[in-house]
């Protein structure tokens, strides 16, 4: 097992999970152009609800999968219908979202832990899963489709944009939701189409990074840390920023934990995000960008 | 009896910190988790200077203000660039680091066990060490840190924050250096969260790195008290200790009533920014 392919192999399956998760972060936050930190709820609903479907009540693995991320998903619909759309309405500041985002995944963590335990919850039945080798770096099963996952979803996701007219109406609400809204175009359905499907994201992450170690109720706040320190480095509301964050950070993590120890990896990743925060604001990729 | 006092002395103590945050967050919109770290400062100041090097509780006291003054002037510096989320962002990043260094940094800080057996303030041979002169004491403190503020806010000082909160760009173009009058409120506000450590670690006489939830309450309580408002900042701290007393009633397993105060927390912030987000006794528009 040789150590630089090694760091890089896990550079590259942290920086596909943290991928998936900037994306369906990035494509609301250009659209509403808030930190939704509830997305860390998100993040526990759908671990946690596979957890139930999959090792409490024993369904098939892919009845689970489905089952935890239309939970993910409808985690972040209800959000916007109760809490964000009648906030928008209002014309709310920004301040104040964020605020009511924080409270949120502060119920969520709280509820999980209260159904739940604080305990740490594997959702892997079987333990023994298949590992490969490749050029001295060792990956399982479940990393591996970690990385083919990610990979699809950005073609999925870059594709919609680009051509399709869903992807077209949500550009255009990126730029100016009034302009878009007198254009035509019904601005709340894909706001909240978009909160679907953030959630549909915050899902799949989880679920798969749950198979490959397990969940916790702190998780939704320490991957919505992460994620929200990929997407600022890459630059706010930008795919491509985001998923070019998500490597840095990931790069770093992962380094930190090899030259330090795993104690200091979120020290590591703060330090990055309040030196892109003094130095380049917009991120490394702006915020014009796709 | 003791039970009343024991719960109003940690109202009295979590005040302190509120009021701190009431002046940065209600007055010059900087959204600042960062007070949870002060707290932290104060107490392991009081921790390490008077528990381990025997100085006197009230000097270990002073030196982790200057300490936290010091902390926040440079970190305030730093952030002063950044505007509401981005600031935001950046006392979250700072309490991360914060709370790392404490867990990790063992040989000082005893890491996650943290430090116990802190001695009890000592005034002139006095040990203030009942509940109800603790009580007292804490009074005293948080009426000296209400003093100061409601001084603040008297000022010329205090109307320029006033000032800033409603309209920055307008002050900005009467010559007004409005970073200079932040960077002062975040240090003032910062200090008093020290000055509350302090007076928690000798209550409790043991400290270890609190989670991030501590922030969260002192959130909940300048937000249910009011932004902007000095009493709201009081009567916040009051209702958000005391709530979950009505917990220890009903009779809650242990294990889950740290939850059940966050869910309580949570919810209680969310329900307000949707029904009244200014607060019970909030005098601004939010």
């Amino acid at each position: 097992m040789g150590l630089l392919p090694q760091i890089l192999a896990n550079t590259l399956i942290t920086a596909s999970l943290y991928a998936i998760f900037t994306i369906g972060f990035n494509l609301l936050l250009g659209a509403v152009k808030f930190f939704n930190i509830a997305f860390g709820g998100a993040i526990l609903a759908g671990g946690y609800g596979f957890f139930l479907l999959y090792k409490i009540l024993n369904f098939p693995l892919a009845v689970a999968f489905a089952g935890g991320i239309l939970l993910s998903s409808l985690f972040c619909l209800l959000s916007y219908h109760l809490i964000f759309a009648p906030l928008r309405a209002r014309k709310s500041k920004n301040f104040v979202l964020l605020i009511a985002s924080f409270g949120l995944l502060i119920v969520a963590q709280s509820l999980v832990a209260i159904f739940f335990s604080s305990s740490f919850q594997p959702l892997a039945k079987n333990l023994e899963t298949l590992t490969y080798t490749l050029g001295g770096a060792r990956f399982n099963i479940i990393q591996l489709v970690t990385f083919l996952v990610a990979l699809t979803l950005s073609i999925i996701t870059f594709a919609t944009l680009k051509w399709s007219r869903f992807g077209k109406a949500v550009r255009a609400i990126k730029d100016d939701e009034e302009v878009a809204e007198l254009s035509g175009i019904n601005t709340k359905k894909i706001i909240g189409a978009l909160f679907f499907v953030s959630g549909i994201f915050a899902g799949v992450g989880i679920i798969l990074f749950g198979l490959d170690t397990g969940v916790d109720p702190s998780l939704g706040l320490t991957f919505i840390l992460g994620i929200v320190a990929a997407v600022i480095v890459g630059g706010m509301g930008s795919i491509t920023g985001g998923i070019l964050g998500a490597v840095i950070i990931a790069f770093f993590q992962n380094l930190a934990i090899w030259q330090f120890s795993g104690d200091w990896r979120d020290v590591v990743v703060f330090s990055i995000l309040i030196i892109v925060l003094i130095f380049r604001p917009q991120g490394l990729m702006g915020e014009r960008a796709i | 009896m003791d039970y009343f006092f024991q719960i109003f002395t940690l109202a009295v103590i979590y005040a302190i910190p509120t009021i701190g945050l009431n002046l940065i967050m209600g007055r010059t919109k900087m959204l600042s988790l960062a007070q949870t770290s002060f707290l932290g400062v104060g107490a392991y100041a009081v921790a390490i200077f008077s528990g381990h090097f025997h100085i006197n509780f009230f000097i270990a006291a002073l030196l982790g203000i200057a300490l936290s003054a010091v902390i926040s002037f440079f970190l305030g510096i730093i952030l002063s660039k950044l505007s509401e989320d981005y600031y935001f962002l950046g006392t979250l990043g700072f309490v991360m680091i914060f709370y790392n260094i404490v867990r990790n940094w063992d040989s000082f800080t005893g890491g996650a066990y943290g430090i116990a057996g802190i001695p009890r303030p000592e005034i002139f041979g006095f040990y203030i060490n009942t509940v109800f002169f603790y009580f007292i004491f804490s009074l005293i403190v948080c009426g000296l840190v209400y003093w100061i503020a409601l001084f603040l806010e008297k000022s010329s000082f205090g109307r320029v924050l006033n000032a800033i909160r409603d309209d920055e760009e307008a002050l900005k173009i009467f010559g007004y250096k409005t970073h200079h009058y932040k960077l002062i409120v975040f240090v003032i506000g910062s200090s008093m969260a020290s000055i509350a450590g302090s007076l928690f670690a000798g209550y409790i006489t043991y400290i270890d790195p609190g989670p991030l939830f501590v922030s969260v309450l002192f959130w909940a309580m300048i937000i249910i008290g009011g932004l902007g408002s000095l009493r709201g900042a009081v009567l916040g701290a009051i209702i958000v200790t005391l709530l979950p007393e009505i917990f220890r009633f009903i009779g809650f397993p242990a294990a889950i009533a740290g939850d059940m105060r966050g869910l309580l927390y949570g919810l209680a912030i969310v329900l307000l920014m949707l029904v009244r987000p200014k607060g019970i006794l909030g005098n601004y528009k939010v």
